[in-house]
């Protein structure tokens, strides 16, 4: 099963559109033409092809990055440089990956053969899939540049050349491979999203990051990733996510790839399709809706047990899958084509009949603790030694040696990964740990078994770490008393001694400020 | 009765002191061979055989004291002592797995010859040398150790809490047993006699590296004197769970005056016989007249400061009562409690299920299974890293009134019948056709009624797909597919 994460516009939602209403003979048949005039749709507009050498538009990236200690916010964090590639799209801008130039303090870009860097500014950064457009602030930099053009998906078995500035040296380097396969991935950047990613045997590696990949003098996707257990398997994003990125960004803003809110399982077992009810002549076809996650319009407009059969278009397999653009990938690579706030054409099968529904979908962002996080500073929020941080991905990596926090703080990646799904009554905002006591007489004595989620402080329950200050000032006693979650462990601790060494703790551990909400 | 037993009662008749206590206790050491069917909880329809070498220790009434490990579904037992050309067949008296121990007999007939019992110590040093003792290739060998400490392990894995014994070995203790080639090792089960003086101080019950933990004889001698009077005594418990004043705040705020002092409750399982009268942030301040000491130690009079868990086992058993002295509401109770058996059926995830075998249900190549312990371990001996984590979680949450128990969808064997589920595995059950599931029988009862011709079995929600639907009509012949398809000798095994 595949979350349906993404929306996205682009050449192959035209095609679908004229497929709409089509035989399924005929589908076929519109597919394989749409698919012929879209190329020839970019061959007639010139220029398509840069008269330069595609390299002159590559550039060198370097950024200097200062990362957050995620288990201890108020330190700063080391600093450390990196370098990615990345190529002059038109508008006066670079594209890259999110990668390249997240946490970035200053970023450096070098022109293919020049000896001189410019400083540059990510103007956007689209975490979700992997990609940023930078700004230079010299406009002299892009004297002489010709832009590179976007191309489309290329074929599977089709050559690409990847160009870039790899490990192993200085000068730029062309490597070529073939397509491989096209299917959706995760995204490792993000790590809780997955999208249309084409494999190559090209290689790609580190530093090749945010470099064009190439074919026929068309930018057909963005270097990106690899996996360090295979050999030659690296992957790039193609441009129906780039396109998507840059058409969300024009109204100054981005607001990343929406979500349509559903899990969709297959449906090939008969048994479960006569228990729905569905005919024979919809054999093969339909993906089930296995639970709907908490976007409004989609628990409006659709029910558990809703057969998906087409998404904008293209006909859902009994796997869950469409047939876009000649590669059988999952039905969620249709969603992410149009933007957030837009709607898209479903068909339905429910209670024995086909209905049409046009679903908008938002971007989803109740999971965002669960994937990794960047360029905002982590939270938290100190008191008398105590102190409290949001329940995240980046804290969890933190506190746990290997990255095994299933092993080592196995209540927290329960309260993470697995609680706010069995239990979606029950969830928050976020989750707010008790991390440490800085130790002071005033908390000396606390003795808590271990990392704990907070549930109430002073009866206020703690939806977010925002609701702290406000649950302290609600203390009527003496004392202030904080409650955790499952365990039945409290903490008392006294108000007005918590009050008077406050100050001198934060000074003390140099937590400056106390809080950072 | 057999030759041992009517020789040692005939000598402490004559006599008239009591047990006979061999002046050379050595004498009355056993060498055990164990062979036992061993299930596998992955595959639950298939088993091996495993034999376990390990050692034992003739006690009063010539009965046989070892270990519990390797005697459950044990299909042959046989003992003898150093010098024996051959083995002799032993039976079961009786298996404590919450002790970790067990009683053989000498059960044939012929001569077993007469071993006098070992003197068990009726209180252990804190500290000092010892020695190992243990078969290897049919002679009994030492080795020499040092005691470390007597301590409570605080293991909340462990369902009773009781003295343990450190021991420090100067050799490697894997040669506990009949040594390479003659039989499958089981240190854990392997029952090494630790020995101070001339006292038997107490049993190797697993080791750590070159620590060995034992289990102390005033321990194993209080048991066996119980089991003689009551055979269905077991250690009793104290079933809630509860943290420590050391933070004044924490006293003033409940309303103790005086020092900080006791343990606070801070939960009190909804099953267990203790809820209806312990509650949360009850303060006990006592047990049996113990004082509790804000870290929820006592004094212990033999051993010194000791967690307070120790007084559940410290001269009790189960059915005892120990008295709390509680305050709560801003004054003192004292209130006397019956303490429970520990029972592994009692958790959410049973531990251990003794001389029963693994329990399945195959359903039109749907296997469903209790959750268990033993499930997990099947995923080796580093299982608490590689069993799937949310099926290990379930070790801890607790069970309600609802769901005392769980059934997990552990895997699906491929059949046209199953298609489309292949990816369910390690899922717990919810429902089927509508009714709660706890058990392999409420899911066999669920089965008997199916919906207008469907089985609509609901998984309890996770990350991924929570419904399957089969058909009801092709699902025992769907089953008997799979079972010749598989070599599976039964569609169920539900006790």
């Amino acid at each position: 099963m595949k979350r349906v994460v993404s929306i996205f516009r682009s050449e192959a939602a035209a095609i679908g559109a004229g497929v709409r209403s089509a035989h399924p003979a005929c589908r076929r048949l519109l597919r394989v033409l749409g698919h012929i005039l879209a190329i020839a749709s970019i061959a007639a507009f010139p220029p398509l092809v840069s008269a330069a050498p595609p390299e002159t538009a590559v550039v060198h990236i370097t950024t200097f990055k200062q990362r957050p200690h995620w288990d201890e916010p108020w330190r700063s964090g080391h600093v450390g440089g990196s370098t990615g590639t990345g190529f002059v799209i038109p508008g006066q801008r670079i594209l890259t990956n999110a990668h390249v130039v997240s946490w970035a303090k200053e970023i450096l870009v070098r022109g293919y053969q020049r000896s001189r860097s410019h400083v540059a500014h990510a103007r956007y950064i689209a975490h979700d899939a992997d990609l940023a457009v930078l700004e230079v602030e010299d406009p002299e930099f892009f004297a002489g540049i010709e832009p590179l053009r976007l191309g489309g998906l290329p074929e599977v078995r089709s050559i690409v050349t990847t160009v870039g500035y790899p490990a192993g040296g200085d000068q730029i380097s062309f490597t070529r491979g073939v397509v491989s396969r096209i299917e959706s991935q995760p995204y490792a950047h993000i790590g809780n999203r997955t999208f249309l990613a084409v494999q190559t045997d090209a290689a790609i590696n580190p530093g090749s990051s945010g470099g064009p990949v190439m074919q026929d003098d068309l930018v057909v996707g963005v270097a990106f990733q690899n996996r360090t257990r295979l050999e030659n398997t690296g992957y790039f994003i193609p441009t129906l996510l780039v396109r998507h990125v840059l058409e969300d960004i024009e109204d100054g803003r981005y607001d990343g790839f929406p979500d349509a809110g559903i899990m969709l399982s297959r449906l090939e077992n008969d048994a479960y399709r006569r228990y729905l009810g569905l005919p024979e002549e919809l054999d093969g076809q339909g993906g089930r809706i296995d639970h709907i996650l908490n976007v409004p319009s989609t628990e409006a407009l659709l029910r558990v047990d809703d057969v998906l059969l087409s998404v904008d278009g293209h006909a859902v397999a009994s796997d869950g899958t469409v047939l876009y653009q000649g590669n059988r990938v999952h039905a969620g690579t249709v969603f992410d084509a149009v933007q957030a706030g837009d709607a898209v054409r479903v068909e339905l099968f429910r209670n024995g009949e086909r209905i049409e529904i046009d679903l908008p979908v938002h971007v989803y962002t109740a999971d965002r603790a669960e994937g990794t996080q960047y360029d905002l500073h982590p939270r938290y929020f100190a008191y008398a030694g105590l102190v409290f941080l949001p329940l995240s991905a980046d804290y969890l990596a933190a506190i746990s040696e290997g990255g095994q926090s299933a092993l080592e703080h196995p209540h927290l990646h329960h309260a993470l990964y697995y609680h706010p799904y069995e239990h979606p009554e029950e969830r928050r905002q976020e989750s707010v740990v008790l991390d440490r006591v800085l130790p002071h007489p005033v908390n000396a004595d606390l003795k808590l078994h271990q990392k704990s989620v907070v549930d109430r402080i002073n009866g206020v329950r703690i939806e977010s770490l925002g609701d702290l200050p406000r649950a302290f000032d609600a203390a009527a006693g003496p004392f202030h008393v904080i409650e955790f979650s499952d365990s039945g462990q409290f903490a008392v601790v006294d108000r007005e001694e918590a009050e008077a060494a406050h100050s001198e703790i934060a000074s003390a551990y140099g937590l400056a400020p106390d809080r950072r909400l | 009765m057999n030759r041992t037993t009517i020789i040692a009662g005939v000598l402490a008749a004559l006599l008239a002191t009591g047990p006979v206590y061999a002046a050379d206790w050595k004498q009355s050491m056993v060498w055990i061979e164990a062979t036992a069917v061993r299930y596998s909880h992955y595959q639950p329809w298939s088993s091996t055989s495993r034999t376990v070498l390990k050692n034992g220790l003739v006690v009063e009434d010539g009965k046989l004291l070892t270990t519990a490990g390797g005697l459950d579904h044990a299909t042959l037992l046989r003992v003898r002592r150093e010098g024996d050309g051959r083995w002799r067949l032993a039976g079961v008296e009786w298996i404590d797995p919450y002790a970790n121990l067990a009683v053989l007999s000498a059960g044939e007939e012929e001569a077993w010859p007469a071993a006098p019992a070992a003197p068990l110590a009726r209180r252990v040093p804190e500290s000092g040398p010892v020695q190992i003792w243990h078969f290897l290739d049919g002679r009994v060998v030492s080795a020499p150790g040092t005691l470390r400490r007597v301590h409570v392990p605080r293991d909340p894995q462990r369902m009773v809490q009781h003295l343990m014994l450190e021991v420090a070995s100067e050799a490697g203790l894997d040669a506990a047993d009949g040594g390479p080639g003659e039989a499958d090792a089981g240190d854990e089960a392997a029952s090494q006699i630790v020995v101070a003086g001339n006292e038997v101080i107490g049993l190797g019950a697993g080791h750590d590296g070159k620590l060995l933990s034992v289990i102390p004889a005033p321990l194993v001698a209080g048991l066996l004197a119980r089991k003689r009077h009551d055979p269905q005594a077991s250690l009793g418990r104290y079933p809630f769970t509860w943290q420590g004043t050391q933070n004044p705040a924490t006293t003033e705020y409940l309303g103790l005056p005086g020092a900080p002092r006791g343990v606070v409750v801070t939960a009190v399982p909804a099953l267990s016989p203790f809820a209806e009268h312990l509650r949360s942030r009850d303060v006990i301040l006592s047990i049996d007249a113990f004082e509790i000491e804000s870290d929820g130690n006592y004094l212990d009079p033999l051993y010194g400061y000791l967690p307070f868990g120790n007084l559940s086992t410290r001269g009790k058993f189960a059915g005892d009562s120990s008295t709390f002295e509680v305050w709560r509401d801003g004054q003192t109770l004292s209130i006397a409690l019956p303490l429970p058996p520990a029972y592994y059926a009692e958790a959410l995830v049973p531990d251990r299920v003794f001389d029963r075998r693994p329990e399945y249900v195959v359903a039109g190549g749907l296997v469903f299974q209790p959750l268990t312990t033993d499930y997990l371990r099947s995923w080796g001996p580093e299982w608490r890293k590689s069993a799937p984590f949310r099926l290990r979680h379930y070790l801890h949450q607790s069970p309600h009134s609802e769901r005392r128990h769980l059934v997990m969808l552990s895997q699906v064997l491929p059949d046209p019948f199953n298609l489309g589920y292949r990816e369910f595995a390690f899922r717990i059950v919810d429902r089927i056709n509508g009714q709660s599931v706890a058990n392999l029988r409420d899911l066999e009862t669920a089965l008997q009624s199916p919906q207008a011709g469907f089985h609509v079995i609901d998984l309890l929600p996770e990350r991924g797909p929570i419904r399957l639907v089969l058909d009801s009509a092709d699902l025992d012949q769907a089953t008997e597919r799979v079972l010749r398809k598989y070599g599976l000798s039964a569609a169920r095994v539900v006790h």
